[in-house]
């Protein structure tokens, strides 16, 4: 039992992972981005459509980045060329990815909830290490998706604290004027920092509909992208904070699965809301904004 | 050669620059002088690329450089400069500071280190010091800034470097080196353009100055040529009036209004403030003389209440009306630039507490408040008591800070730094200010880093070296001998 659950904790960080990644390097640009639940939804749909009409997986994948990446473009434009409010545009995009993939979805497989499915991403087994007791199947018996999601966190972690660009992009998230200052191109480097989001959104959705859920329901994503938002402040906006916050709210979704086999008297409906107090109670305990970029969620116009 | 054509720009009603036709040439060093908003720093950031203009050209060499230039172009064209309000990132060392310049390099410790060793050399030649390995920005004093700041854009290897009022903060003898270093830069033909107030040093350093006025090129003149009183006239079409002198002795039995005594701060295990005891009595303006970074700043923090004592007392208690604090940092610590003038009036307590009894402000009357002291000050505001902070020039944001100061009515100021990047004229305005404060019975601690504005405003003179105050002798009284003092000499 431990087993499942230990391997069920480390399914459901994944999608957080990749979307609270993703949400990192955004913020860490200054730029806050609401429309990440959106992006996620519209990768999930996109994916599982195109898997559903090929029959190839990777097919889906592909097309849940160019989704993730079509939605962060749009979100981009409107909060970085137009400097719109950063959380009315995202959560504009939020709303308008709820709308047209629950359409599509009606539109192309009936409104009668028909179920389709498909083949779902297979495990790759890593060898003898996946017969380990206890931790091999977590770890090494899990979808190609979910070794992307881990291997990322120190890339992004190095990306971000001693590469070139990180270093811009940190600099473009902490006071932008500045950087437009040394030619920096604060708006190339949110744009850029965005375009990457929508790649790992798209693969958090990817995710959910290939390899989770092997279909697709309106409003899947279930607000992980919301979720994947408080990951990045409880791993106070660094990547091995954020690896370790998406585990624990991993574990919380998974505790809930266990729980309610768990079949005691209380009502199942609490459980279900477990993940959401454990965001909402690390919040409030985690708080203060100590560690956010000075800038974030400021438009910068050039003057 | 670097030339504007006909530059022009217009902030809302205001046209800060009209028509400008600028000259600098390789291998001089070419100031530009100026009142406060006359158009210095709009034309300055114009030309690095940092603001766009409305109608006109900037040529380097003869080739129009693009309006609102991209990275690429700014960085071919090797143009570097720096600003009057510091542009570094707080929150990351300096090293990662000067990496983002013309070092171009990550921020693996490797490639920090390499970045160190390269900004040491720029350093040692411009004769500064630099921060330890791996300090905060945010931990560093103004003047450290202002050396960071240097060295950055130095790292470009600039072909045109422009200084934004850059000398106020430098110790005397490191001033010497810079203004050496910056000859030496022009011996190798770059083109150097210092924006400045102080004529003294136009006169000194530069080999030709061009004079604004107005948001208009007034004249260009070769510096061997023109004299100070010329120039002064120029800039602002007469000569300021001479400050009003607070009475040199005060009442010598009257009770202090402000006192220190044995006051003590201890920061990362260093006494940043060491058994400070000080008074300053009605009617007299104490001078306190010294480096920045010798715990100024810190001292400001504790008479304002900001900090905890370690050990020691401040009579009247730190936080309370009778004490009011002009910080160093005006933009940061004084005014909020994104609110409207009346409203940061409205920021000090007293004040408050004038307008807003029971809880609601009478709006009208603390604009009309507000357009009375800004007529008082002579603060020029496009839009009155509704126009932005952030929409002023740093001379009119002083005296902004400094009418608020005196408006609650305080019986002592602490005023540090404010004439910081001030021409002549609102210089002598915040000063005259000042003085008549303290001969109407007010109580001023003026901390400043400039001689010469210390000796003709104060009359008892303090010395502060690593966290300890010392007062001197009135043989004390000469810039040399205060310089020596100042540099941690024995009495």
């Amino acid at each position: 039992m431990l087993e499942a659950f230990l391997a069920s904790a480390i399914a459901m960080a994944t999608p957080l992972l990749l979307a609270a990644l993703g949400e990192l390097i955004v913020e860490r640009a200054g730029v806050i981005n609401i429309g990440i639940e959106g992006a996620m939804l519209a990768g999930a749909f996109a994916g599982v459509a195109v898997a559903h009409a090929t029959g190839g997986a990777l097919a889906g994948v592909a097309a849940a980045i160019g989704a993730g990446v079509a939605i962060n473009a749009v979100f981009a434009f409107v909060a970085i060329n137009l400097a719109v409010n950063q959380v009315v545009a995202g959560t504009a995009i939020d709303l308008l990815a709820a709308g047209v993939t629950g359409v599509l979805y009606q539109r192309v497989y009936g409104a009668t909830g028909r179920a389709f499915t498909v083949a779902p991403m297979r495990s790759i087994a890593l060898g003898p290490l996946a017969r380990l007791p206890l931790i091999g199947r977590a770890l090494f018996d899990q979808p190609a998706l979910v070794y992307l999601a881990f291997a990322l966190v120190p890339a992004v972690a190095w990306m971000i604290g001693r590469s070139r660009f990180g270093l811009s992009l940190r600099a473009a998230g902490e006071r932008p004027e500045a950087a437009d200052a040394l030619g920096l191109g604060v708006y190339r480097l949110r744009w850029i920092a965005l375009l990457a989001s929508g790649v790992l959104s798209g693969l958090g959705g990817a995710y959910l509909t290939l390899a989770y859920a092997d279909t697709f329901v309106e409003g899947i994503s279930a607000g992980r992208g919301y979720v994947a938002l408080a990951v990045v402040i409880v791993g106070r906006w660094n990547a091995w904070g954020v690896a370790a916050a998406a585990l624990m709210f991993g574990g919380a979704i998974a505790l809930q699965f266990v729980l309610q086999a768990a079949a005691t008297a209380l009502p199942y409906q609490l459980f279900l809301a477990l993940p959401y107090l454990l965001t909402v109670a690390v919040l409030a305990l985690a708080g203060g904004r100590a560690d956010a970029p000075s800038a974030l969620g400021e438009p910068y116009v050039r003057p | 050669m670097l030339e504007t054509r006909s530059i022009s720009r217009r902030f809302g009603r205001t046209l800060a620059l009209d028509r400008v036709d600028f000259h600098a040439r390789p291998g001089e060093i070419h100031a530009l002088i100026g009142e406060n908003g006359a158009g210095k720093s709009t034309l300055v950031g114009i030309i690095a690329g940092r603001l766009a203009a409305d109608s006109g050209q900037v040529l380097l060499d003869g080739v129009a450089l693009r309006a609102g230039v991209s990275a690429v172009a700014l960085r071919r064209a090797r143009i570097a400069a720096v600003y009057q309000s510091p542009m570094l990132f707080e929150r990351m060392t300096w090293e990662e500071n000067l990496a983002l310049g013309g070092f171009a390099a990550g921020a693996s410790p490797r490639a920090l280190d390499a970045v160190a060793a390269r900004a040491r050399q720029i350093a040692a030649a411009a004769g500064f010091e630099l921060p330890p390995p791996r300090a905060l920005v945010a931990d560093r004093s103004v003047a450290e800034r202002v050396r960071l700041e240097i060295v950055r854009a130095l790292s470009f290897a600039p072909r045109v470097l422009i200084l934004d009022e850059p000398t106020s903060l430098l110790a005397p003898a490191e001033l010497k080196i810079f203004l050496a270093a910056l000859g030496r830069l022009r011996d190798a033909g770059r083109i150097v353009v210092l924006v400045t107030h102080k004529l003294a040093e136009a006169l000194a350093v530069a080999d030709r100055i061009t004079v604004m006025r107005c948001g208009r090129v007034v004249t260009e003149t070769r510096a061997a040529e023109s004299g100070a009183a010329e120039l002064a006239r120029l800039m602002i079409g007469a000569l300021p009036d001479a400050p009003a002198r607070a009475p040199r002795d005060p009442d010598p039995a009257a009770p202090p209004a402000l006192a220190l005594t044995g006051v003590t701060l201890v920061r990362e295990g260093r006494r940043v403030l060491d058994e400070i005891s000080l008074t300053v009595r009605p009617g007299e303006i104490v001078g306190l003389a010294g480096v920045d970074g010798n715990g100024q700043a810190e001292l400001v923090e504790a008479i304002a209440g900001a900090v905890k004592l370690d050990a020691g007392s401040i009579v009247p208690a730190p936080g309370g009306p009778a004490v009011a604090v002009i910080p160093q940092h005006r933009d940061r610590d004084g005014l909020v630039l994104e609110m409207p003038l009346w409203e940061n009036l409205m920021l000090a307590a007293p004040l408050r507490a004038r307008f807003a009894p029971h809880g609601f402000f009478g709006r009208a009357a603390a604009r009309r408040f507000c357009a009375e002291l800004l007529g008082r000050f002579a603060i020029r505001a496009a839009a009155g008591p509704a126009c932005a902070a952030g929409a002023l020039s740093g001379g009119n944001r002083q005296r902004l800070s400094v009418a608020r100061a005196l408006a609650g009515a305080p019986r002592v100021i602490v005023a540090h730094d404010i004439c910081r990047g001030l021409d002549l004229g609102a210089a002598a305005q915040v000063r005259r200010a000042l003085a008549e404060f303290a001969a109407a019975g007010g109580a001023v601690l003026l901390i400043s880093t400039d001689l010469d504005e210390l000796l003709e405003c104060c009359g008892r003179l303090l010395v502060m070296v690593r966290g300890r105050v010392r007062e001197t002798a009135p043989a004390d009284r000469d810039p040399e001998r205060l310089g020596l003092l100042m540099a941690g000499a024995a009495a």
